[in-house]
């Protein structure tokens, strides 16, 4: 399970986190919405002790990543929206590297990237390097890369961005094989049809605070939406001033 | 206003920016010091170069025969300086992507070209051309020479359009990752002989010392840029066509280098086609993969292959090899001295580590999102560092052996690798504390040269230390015994020191 208690962060005199509580529960897939720079990369970031809350707390399964990231780290499957990698290993080299770095004995490891490389069909790259994979390419190795400690706790930032069809499938199914084995699933997208087909709880974010929780139907509901997109508008404040900004250039 | 000076402006602030946010409280302090304008960003290192440039010139005051050797020393360490600091400039705006965004506009190569060399000269390129030119003016005033501030002046802005071109040159090949072997082993190559290029102020004097011709320098050295500039000063008319031409040469290769990086720039960092193939993989395990991927990634980047070998290696062979040549001059017994060189050796070669953490910032930020401690980076950097220059304990070994037999060998091995995986440790210990908490503030620009050169230092002075207490049984009292107690000294320090080392990097438990 992964819980925020009134966590607060600033950068500056930004506010990306405005005492935010939330819990996202294990054994469903948990979806996190947010305009630009509404703190959804901040509090992912958090769980593996990436970045450190200025007040409130936060846990993974009981872990407090501020003080042993480490630890938080080895429960943590992350997958950040920005892809670096190392561009000149293959990605064979980095899933050796990786599994080393978690201590994953040498068979099982090899059974788990065979598992990944199959479902995220990256065979035919995995002697290439890094550098002259594609985008959507890259996308699977750091998730694959993040799935291959067998984590308890998934967090996936932006994870369907780039991805092809047949990949975006077969990573809904992975989240919700995961979610089915009672992992915390979390992640994050702008894609709102797409967090409506799959999760099953949803978080928005607005200017660092939680405007607005719970699953998609109750969210439609609470809010009067006839869809994912006019309830998330409603959410966050943002419909109305859509509506001004198309008035004003439009005329309409 | 010209469309290159814009994109100057926009290169410049924008490099500007992204080296403050960077590189942190150290280097902002820096820019506090030096930067903001043309005449800040110069002014350090026009005073620095003023008064080399004097100070070399002084005996050329007095001595005529002083002026071609002085002048093209002098025009030796711009060239040097200039295409170092130009190809580590074009690294980050390569590697930062600086000009990529201007790849799809309708930007021609010249307007490139005069925005580049402008940057260049904004940065601290004009102060470079104060290598030279002082000096020249000196001379000029002081002997009424005034053909000497002519073709100084020329020489300065020759060199520097040469030290810019070489410097794009390198600079847009460093980015590049290639498969080819033999490709990355003719770079490294190049790189060490660019490194090595320090050789020559030592190589020069040599060949100066007790020439007693008018020029101060063998005949054929006159016709050599940028010797040859001070001697077309000197009214040697080969020396003139010589300068000239290599004048009209330096242009062209400033051309050719912008160019190439233009094309470097606006392809994107990997030139690699698509379909190369796919090659063998295999997925292994165990404690040594970190060893493994700082290894690869140091194999496929000969630039930092280069850096680290040269200073971790090259570079204190330098200093110590004519101290050692006066030792085996002076029939001295090269053998009893050889742990204490093998401790110094070691000891100073650790500093090499810096250019693994350069390395590893390729990637670094996926480092952050491992269950990694601070301390087993560290330890980490230091074997590779160890395993990169362990073909040089072998050569140190059989040297030792060759000159004082199987034993003192065996003595120079073990002191020279315990000390240098010892320094290498202590001196990671330090770097990986200093890594910065957020990730993406890992980038080969973290750890300034500044550090380096302090580690360097530090290391010269305490090994330096080290070794001469080491050496001192054996220098007082001769005989066996005392040689035997200088050894053991020699490797109770170098054990004291992989101690110490070890245990720093176990005392820090702090995560990435």
């Amino acid at each position: 399970m992964l819980s925020y208690l009134d966590v607060t962060k600033l950068y500056g005199e930004v506010k990306a986190l405005d005492g935010v509580t939330v819990e996202f529960r294990s054994g469903v897939i948990n979806a996190l919405l947010g305009p630009n720079g509404s703190g959804k990369s901040t509090m992912m970031k958090m769980s593996v002790g990436l970045v450190r809350p200025d007040s409130g707390q936060v846990r993974v399964d009981g872990v407090d990543p501020s003080k042993d990231p480490v630890a938080a780290r080895r429960i943590v499957g992350y997958s950040p929206e920005e892809i670096v990698l190392y561009e000149s290993l293959t990605p064979a080299e980095l899933f050796s590297f990786v599994g080393s770095i978690h201590g994953i004995p040498k068979e099982t490891l090899k059974e788990r990237v065979n598992t990944l490389i199959r479902l995220f069909r990256l065979e035919e790259y995995m002697g290439k390097l890094i550098g002259e994979l594609s985008h959507g390419n890259r996308r699977k190795v750091s998730i694959a890369l993040a799935l291959l400690h067998d984590p308890r706790v998934v967090i996936l930032d932006e994870p369907f961005s780039g991805l092809d069809p047949q990949a975006g499938k077969i990573l809904k199914e992975l989240l919700r094989k995961y979610a089915n084995e009672g992992r915390t699933v979390l992640f994050s997208t702008h894609v709102l049809e797409l967090a409506e087909a799959v999760a099953d709880r949803i978080t928005i974010l607005h200017q660092g605070r939680v405007v607005g929780f719970g699953s998609p139907k109750d969210l439609k509901e609470r809010l009067a939406a006839a869809d994912l997109e006019t309830a998330f508008l409603k959410a966050t404040g943002l419909s109305e001033e859509v509506r001004e900004l198309l008035e004003t250039l439009w005329g309409s | 206003m010209a469309r290159w000076s814009e994109i100057a402006g926009i290169l410049a602030k924008e490099a500007s920016y992204r080296a403050r946010r960077r590189a942190g409280a150290e280097r902002s302090r820096l820019i506090k010091l030096v930067g903001g304008g043309l005449v800040r960003s110069n002014l350090l290192g026009a005073l620095l170069f003023t008064g080399m440039s004097l100070f070399f010139c002084i005996g050329a005051v007095f001595d005529q025969r002083f002026i071609v050797p002085m002048m093209g020393v002098l025009g030796l360490v711009e060239l040097l300086v200039g295409a170092f600091a130009t190809a580590s400039t074009v690294h980050v705006i390569l590697t930062e992507g600086l000009l990529e965004p201007l790849s799809t506009l309708p930007v021609t190569e010249s307007d490139i070209r005069l925005a580049l060399l402008s940057v260049g000269v904004y940065w601290g390129g004009l102060s470079m051309v104060f290598a030279v030119i002082p000096g020249a003016l000196l001379i000029a005033a002081r002997r009424g020479m005034w053909t000497v501030a002519l073709w100084g002046t020329l020489e300065a802005v020759a060199l520097l359009l040469l030290a810019f071109g070489v410097g794009y040159l390198l600079g847009s090949l460093s980015p590049k990752y290639t498969r080819s072997r033999i490709s990355r082993a003719l770079q490294t190559v190049a790189w060490l002989l660019f490194f090595g290029f320090g050789l020559l102020f030592q190589l020069l004097p040599h060949q100066a010392a007790g020439f007693e011709g008018e020029a101060g320098v063998p005949g054929w050295l006159l016709l050599v840029p940028p010797f040859s500039f001070p001697a077309a000063a000197l009214g040697v008319r080969e020396a003139i066509a010589s300068s000239l031409a290599f004048a009209a040469l330096s242009s062209v290769i400033l051309r050719v280098g912008a160019g190439r990086l233009w094309r470097a720039a606006s392809s994107g960092r990997f030139a690699l086609p698509t379909s190369a193939p796919t090659g063998k993989w295999v997925i292994t395990a165990g404690r040594l993969q970190p060893l493994k991927k700082d290894l690869r990634l140091l194999g496929m980047n000969p630039r930092m292959l280069a850096s680290t070998v040269y200073y971790a290696v090259i570079g204190p062979a330098i200093v110590i090899a004519p101290m050692l040549a006066d030792v085996m001059t002076g029939d001295s017994g090269i053998s009893r001295f050889l742990p204490a060189i093998g401790l110094f050796f070691g000891g100073v070669g650790g500093a090499g580590v810096y250019y693994l953490y350069a390395l590893d910032a390729e990637g670094a930020r996926l480092l952050y999102h491992l269950p990694l401690t601070r301390g087993e980076v560290a330890r980490q950097k230091a074997l590779t560092l160890a395993a990169t220059v362990s073909p040089i304990v072998l050569i140190v070994g059989v040297v030792g052996a060759l000159s004082g037999g199987m034993l003192a060998g065996l003595a120079a091995v073990v002191t020279y690798g315990l000390t240098l995986l010892g320094s290498a440790m202590l001196n990671s210990a330090i770097l990986a504390k200093r890594l910065p908490r957020e990730p993406s503030a890992w980038t080969q620009e973290t750890f300034s040269k500044g550090t380096l050169g302090l580690l360097m230092l530090a290391e010269f002075v305490v090994f330096g230390a080290a070794a001469a207490a080491a050496v001192v049984p054996a220098m007082l009292f001769g005989g066996v015994g005392s040689d035997l107690l200088s050894t053991a000294l020699a490797l109770i320090e170098s054990i004291f020191t992989l101690y110490l080392g070890w245990k720093w990097t176990r005392g820090l438990r702090d995560p990435l």
